[in-house]
């Protein structure tokens, strides 16, 4: 089972993670204050069309093969055509599933990158539509960190 | 040329976005505290004649036998919508004059060598992708002729949601085909007045000499009449001008008959005009309260009262403005009735940098200053925090007198909290 929340990119500032710093030792004027330039904003390189970009919660294991895990954010972008291979979020029966599109010869299908999931072919009786692309998804590196011990363990036995 | 984009069914397509089970089925979103119908898609105006105003109980039983679906209305969500939509346009066309929450008018002043309806075509197709929402484009010479435009291709182009009058013929058709009562800027009461001189469409309407139509309506009615004739009247207003009065003003979630609660909604309609006030730089110098009773409660309960409290020195000050109001109120509040509503208008709005100080009271200039950066960082706390995260003790932590608004989508896109759940199989 699988389930996407959806909302919102954040307001214009979004966070921003400081380009440039330095070490200022106190009673000196920062010798590089001068080179100071704008910070980087994550926003600006995960969506290129803010309008069209919405973000989207997981939860399910379809996709792993992806490196999406459940609770990952995702970022979806409407702008975006979806190729074969692009990862998306498609409507089903008025659910929203996270899967990725393939196309062979005329055939489409939304396939899972986990094998204990089965492709979606559309046809007569499964009709898809496609939400958005899923440009770029966001894992929380520190919540995966039991499982990551677990396998360290396997190794060192 | 002037172009009025305009969302279908703007509230019932920005639900329908986020809920896919919504779509193809026959829906509407309901008004502030549920009342009626006020945005309904096109199934429940054709199938089930849902009109605009249609009261919540007489759609109950369609919406128990499923044939219905209903939201409260979620102006977050629409808000969010709204800004992604104009923004989009605004990369198509840059000159636009944002008219309500679902339409803007653009200037085309710098597009006369290319196809419209091309580029309408196109930058519809975009918005419908990249929003999920549904728009239409008019095109014509003036804002009413645009205005006919959109009407008609809403009505006659579905496939394509585009039309442009270009041509004095393709002008002639579409007015041809413009009911009286349907161009904008003729109210209800003049539509039936030409009407019974024979004016059923606005080609007739047209076809008047300048004189008579002056006459019969005066000068609004010639506006619209040369606007008609494709002489630009009614200018674009890039920037809002600002407001003469702010006023806000709700119904009780249910018939409210003691003070305190009454207090409490007054003295956050007051802090929410407040706010804009402020955000106009702007202060005011009368406000106006009222309160009253359903005007379909039972003749001996009818109650309805305001007054006007003129402030001594202007003001933007929430604390202020509070006092004021809550005095008021406790002088026109009686008890007994079931008070329906309560309100305030702020008056007499000026610029911040005019007041002046009242014949008694000196303007302390240091400390007005020290309040007006207080009341700005109040302002940017609550902006940045969520509304009400500073918020004056008299407007309460109940809001028992909360509109109701039982049928609330999740505020899908400004809300971490509030997100969808969809499942997949």
């Amino acid at each position: 089972m699988k389930e996407l929340l959806i909302y919102e990119r954040a307001a214009e500032q979004g966070t921003l993670i400081p380009l440039f710093a330095e070490k200022i030792h106190a009673g000196f004027e920062s010798p590089a204050a001068d080179y100071e330039e704008a910070r980087i904003d994550l926003n600006d390189y995960v969506s290129k069309y803010p309008e069209a970009t919405f973000f989207a919660r997981v939860t399910g294991e379809c996709m792993v093969g992806s490196g999406i895990f459940p609770d990952d954010l995702l970022v979806v972008d409407k702008s975006l055509t979806p190729a074969p291979g692009d990862i998306v979020v498609g409507i089903i029966d008025n659910e929203f599933i996270l899967r990725a599109y393939y196309r062979k010869g005329s055939q489409e299908y939304l396939m899972p990158d986990n094998p204990y999931y089965k492709p979606i072919e559309r046809n007569e009786s499964t009709q898809f539509q496609i939400w958005g692309v899923v440009p770029h998804s966001i894992l929380d590196q520190r919540r995966r960190n039991s499982a990551r011990i677990n396998r360290f363990e396997q190794l060192l036995r | 040329m002037l172009a009025l984009i305009d969302s279908n069914n703007f509230y019932v397509s920005a639900e329908r976005v986020f809920q896919p089970e919504l779509q193809g089925k026959a829906g509407c979103v309901l008004s502030n505290n549920d009342g009626c119908a006020i945005s309904r898609s096109n199934e429940a105006k054709e199938t089930l004649g849902i009109k605009m105003g249609t009261p919540y109980f007489e759609m109950r039983e369609l919406q128990q036998s499923g044939d219905l679906w209903w939201r409260s209305s979620n102006y977050t969500l629409y808000q969010d919508m709204m800004r992604r939509i104009t923004a989009i346009v605004r990369r198509t066309f840059p000159d636009q004059e944002i008219y309500s929450i679902d339409e803007c008018f653009c200037d085309l002043q710098g597009f006369k060598y290319h196809d419209l309806q091309q580029l309408a075509l196109e930058l519809r197709a975009k918005i419908l992708q990249y929003t999920g929402v549904p728009v239409c484009i008019g095109i014509g010479a003036t804002k009413t002729l645009a205005k006919v435009a959109n009407k008609l291709a809403k009505k006659h182009h579905k496939e394509t949601g585009v039309y442009v009058m270009e041509t004095p013929e393709q002008v002639e058709a579409a007015l041809k085909l413009t009911e009286i009562d349907d161009v904008w800027g003729i109210g209800p009461r003049y539509a039936i007045k030409l009407i019974r001189k024979g004016v059923y469409n606005a080609y007739d309407f047209t076809r008047l000499p300048e004189d008579f139509v002056l006459k019969l309506m005066t000068i609004q009615g010639r506006r619209t009449y040369l606007e008609l004739h494709g002489q630009r009247c009614i200018p674009m207003e890039y920037d809002r001008p600002d407001k003469e009065g702010i006023s806000t003003a709700r119904s009780f979630g249910v018939m409210e008959t003691e003070l305190a609660p009454m207090e409490e909604a007054l003295a956050t309609y007051v802090a929410n005009a407040a706010l804009k006030l402020r955000a106009q730089r702007s202060v005011c110098s009368r406000i106006f309260v009222f309160c009253h009773t359903s005007r379909f409660a039972v003749v001996e309960n009818l109650y309805s009262a305001g007054l006007d409290v003129k402030i001594d020195v202007p003001t933007n000050d929430t604390a202020v403005l509070i006092k004021a109001a809550l005095g008021a109120l406790r002088k026109i509040y009686v008890k007994g009735p079931r008070y329906q509503k309560v309100g305030i208008e702020l008056r007499d709005l000026r610029s911040a940098s005019q007041v002046q100080a009242s014949l008694f009271e000196q303007v302390d200039t240091a400390k007005t200053a020290k309040l007006q950066k207080a009341l700005k960082v109040i302002d940017q706390l609550n902006q940045n925090y969520g509304k009400d995260t500073i918020r004056y003790a008299a407007m309460g932590f109940e809001k028992k007198w909360f509109m109701k608004q039982e049928f609330l989508s999740r505020r899908f896109t400004t809300r971490l909290e509030e997100v969808i759940v969809v499942q997949a199989k």
